[in-house]
């Protein structure tokens, strides 16, 4: 019964990103600040709906959400809408949030889309450092989803300059902020990604007596790290800022991307848990 | 030549003479470069895509035959130990050392040797600069402006050029050595990557109920090693919920140093037992014989064991008899051929009969035959049905019990004595990550000269992850100049 009022809560939710979704779309076409104040509102709505939907879960399950695809996606949404949520607040700016929101939808819509039965706790999961290692690591890819997006912002505005056309830069954030938060944001994603990689590590030692097997959920994990450390290396150099670095944030992502799902749909391996 | 320009968010260092180079300088300004970091880790990245897409050690039969000897042959089959990978990690490592010794130099300085007497045409090319304008007196301004940056937190160092008052401000110092931990974190986990390697080992050793071993196999080879001790294991149990899903997998196991107890442990999978320095791993389990106890009109009691061969297959554990499956006893005078037609792992008998793949309730559905071999007809045979642990069946005066279900456990063993310094390594890397990006090393410059009808300050700022963060300083500055007391 839980599970099943678990799921409509978060259906319930998704209706409501979907609304918030088109509020902001409108913003960066509209006159007054109507439709991103709406969008603003209706996000906090459903991060609300959101959040008892995660508590039900927890509750029905005996565990933090992180087990199957259902319950990771379900996670991973609400962070990308905390994370978002507090980058509006810093940066002032509601346009980063036509991108944010229609991705959290659809992602969340794709979570709906999953088998959303409570899966047992196999023995190989128990283990303190498994909520440290999930956390971490949503924590990091929700990050880099919205650096993705800050780069899309940037290359538009970038595009838009150089074209003379201002009918979308005066809603978009500048380049230099642009730039600037995208870098900010993969600076904490990294940090959180290093964490989930030396606790996963820790916590495959634990288990199986190897921290590093090369994996291919960990080998891309790497990969994803190694993407992002040469995007940092990039940002000492004045030269490798803007338009590159925008670019490398892209890359990131699509590693990032293919960390989370093209490992476990189309390889096999340790971290095949998720079936 | 640009290769030796600090750029320092505006303050730059001054490069050495463009002049004709030999190899090793060429080599050392090659890995002293960030660009070579720049090109080299996306190739790392790229390289190791390689390894998840190529099966990894796997037997030949995984691959296709006509690419097999190319992929041997390139090092393909076992990528990240390969030459091309190694040469990767070591051009890293090379880059990542030269680049930390090219730089101490400058970050030393900059934390304990500051510049107070900065020109003016260097604070006016800082990432942030103001010129101001006070009434005051160039002293009356200076004090302003040091309680200002005082209040901010900042060390100040103050000089005198001429008539000028100049002032350096520094924060956030330790943000400096952000980048230099993360980079020696990297060395410290190559280092214990590579002690673990050299020194260490990964193996596998199996142990049945009521059994022992003091040595173990070694991975991908399987040579036999001595532990130096025993290990038996007392008791092998899986836990599991109502719906038969497990929940544990526990091997009760007991360490043994010249026939006496040592250490014992019940281990499960993320609680391994470690006993001088060898670690064991809850890593597999199955069935591995059978005991049947027979009893005969007499009362006499023979026992004979079956073995019981576990495999793994996509459709769970399998499990079948592999020694002959039936045993011919003679007792009181009589005989009786007991046959082991079929075995369950997981008996809970009516049409399914098995309920899991694992060994919760093992049991064997028994035949006899009196008469064997003369008579070996169908007929002759007599089903007694299943019998699990403890459970008996009569024939002809004779009883026969399943005694014993002998379950085994499958440990890996391992040693690493690069641990420690990988686990440092991850700490340092932690800490490193978090002093580069959340310890914000900032700088403030100020020149106070003498100007018509009171002071001109010029300001500079340099602020190296966050230019917004200086922003509140400069406020600061501007309200302490603009209010009307003297100090």
């Amino acid at each position: 019964m839980t599970i099943k009022l678990g799921v409509t809560l978060f259906q319930i939710a998704f209706v409501i990103y979907l609304a918030a979704a088109v509020c902001y779309i409108g913003h960066l076409t509209a006159r007054r600040s109507t439709p991103g104040k709406a969008g603003r509102l209706l996000l906090v709505a459903g991060l609300l709906v959101h959040t008892a939907s995660l508590v039900v879960r927890t509750i029905a399950a005996g565990r933090p959400p992180f087990l199957n695809v259902y319950e990771f996606m379900l996670s991973f949404t609400w962070v990308l809408v905390l994370l978002y949520l507090a980058l509006e607040f810093a940066m002032k700016n509601r346009a980063l949030g036509a991108f944010n929101t229609p991705l959290t939808a659809i992602f969340a819509l794709a979570a709906l889309c999953m088998p959303s039965a409570v899966s047992p706790t196999m023995p190989a999961l128990m283990s303190g450092w498994r909520v440290p290692h999930i956390s971490t690591a949503l924590l990091a890819y929700a990050a880099f989803g919205i650096a993705f997006e800050l780069a899309i912002i940037y290359l538009i505005q970038d595009s838009a300059q150089r074209k003379k056309k201002s009918f979308w830069s005066d809603r978009l954030p500048d380049l230099k902020t642009a730039d600037h938060a995208t870098y900010r944001t993969i600076a904490f994603g990294f940090m959180m990604q290093t964490l989930a990689v030396t606790t996963g590590a820790v916590w495959a030692e634990r288990a199986w007596g190897s921290y590093w097997s090369w994996d291919p959920k960990e080998t891309w994990a790497l990969i994803t790290w190694l993407i992002y450390a040469a995007y940092l290396h990039m940002r000492t150099t004045q030269r490798w800022r803007g338009r590159k670095s925008a670019v490398m944030a892209i890359i990131g992502f699509a590693a990032t991307l293919f960390t989370l799902f093209g490992v476990s749909f189309l390889m096999r391996g340790l971290h095949s848990y998720i079936q | 030549m640009r290769n030796n320009l600090q750029e320092y968010d505006g303050i730059e260092e001054t490069a050495p003479e463009a002049k004709e180079i030999g190899l090793p300088a060429a080599l050392w300004r090659t890995f002293s470069s960030m660009k070579t970091a720049i090109v080299l880790l996306p190739i790392l990245a790229a390289a190791s895509v390689a390894g998840t897409i190529i099966e990894q050690n796997a037997p030949v039969g995984a691959y296709n035959p006509s690419v097999y000897p190319i992929l041997k042959a390139l090092g393909l089959t076992d990528f990240y130990h390969s030459g091309w990978y190694v040469l990767l990690l070591t051009l890293i490592s090379i880059n990542l050392t030269v680049c930390s010794i090219n730089r101490f130099g400058i970050a030393w300085r900059r934390t304990f040797q500051p510049r107070a007497s900065a020109k003016p045409g260097q604070t006016a090319r800082m990432q942030r600069s103001e010129k101001l304008t006070s009434p005051n007196t160039v002293e009356e301004a200076a004090g302003k402006v040091m309680a200002a940056l005082r209040a901010g937190a900042y060390r100040i160092l103050r000089e005198q050029d001429g008539g000028d008052a100049v002032l350096y401000a520094s924060k956030g110092r330790l943000g400096i050595w952000g980048p230099y931990l993360t980079h020696l974190s990297i060395l410290v986990i190559f280092a214990g990557a590579i002690l673990g390697n050299r020194l260490g080992f990964h193996g596998r050793v199996t142990i049945a109920e009521g059994d022992w071993t003091d040595s173990y196999y070694l991975e991908g080879g399987g040579q036999e090693r001595d532990l130096g001790f025993r290990l038996a294991l007392r008791k092998f149990t899986i836990e599991h919920d109502n719906d038969r899903n497990p929940t544990g997998y526990k091997s009760d196991l007991q360490v043994f140093e010249g026939g006496n107890p040592a250490a014992g442990k019940v281990i499960d999978v993320n609680h391994p037992l470690t006993y001088k320095g060898i670690s064991f791993f809850q890593a597999d389990y199955g069935l591995s014989g059978i005991v049947i106890r027979v009893t005969g009109p007499d009362g006499d009691t023979e026992r004979f064991s079956l073995d019981v061969k576990t495999q793994d297959t996509p459709a769970g554990k399998q499990y079948f008899i592999s020694s002959d499956p039936w045993k011919e006893v003679r007792l009181g005078g009589r005989k009786l051929t007991i046959f082991a037609h079929d075995l369950a792992p997981d008996y809970i008998g009516g049409e399914r009969i098995n309920a899991s793949d694992m060994p919760l309730n093992p049991a064997i559905l028994v035949m006899a035959n009196d008469r064997f071999p003369e008579y070996r007809g169908l007929d002759a045979w007599s089903k007694l049905g299943w019998l699990a642990v403890s459970d008996s069946a009569k024939y002809n005066g004779f009883t026969i019990t399943l005694e014993k279900a002998v379950d085994y456990t499958g440990l890996g063993v391992a040693r690493n004595p690069g641990l420690p310094a990988v686990y440092s390594g991850f700490g340092l890397m932690l800490l490193g990550v978090f002093i580069a990006f959340y310890v914000s090393h900032k700088v403030i410059s100020v020149r106070i000269s003498s100007s018509e009808g009171g002071a001109a300050i010029l300001i500079g700022g340099m602020s190296r992850s966050d230019p917004s963060a200086l922003d509140k300083d400069f406020e600061r500055l501007r309200n302490a100049l603009a209010s009307r007391a003297a100090r």
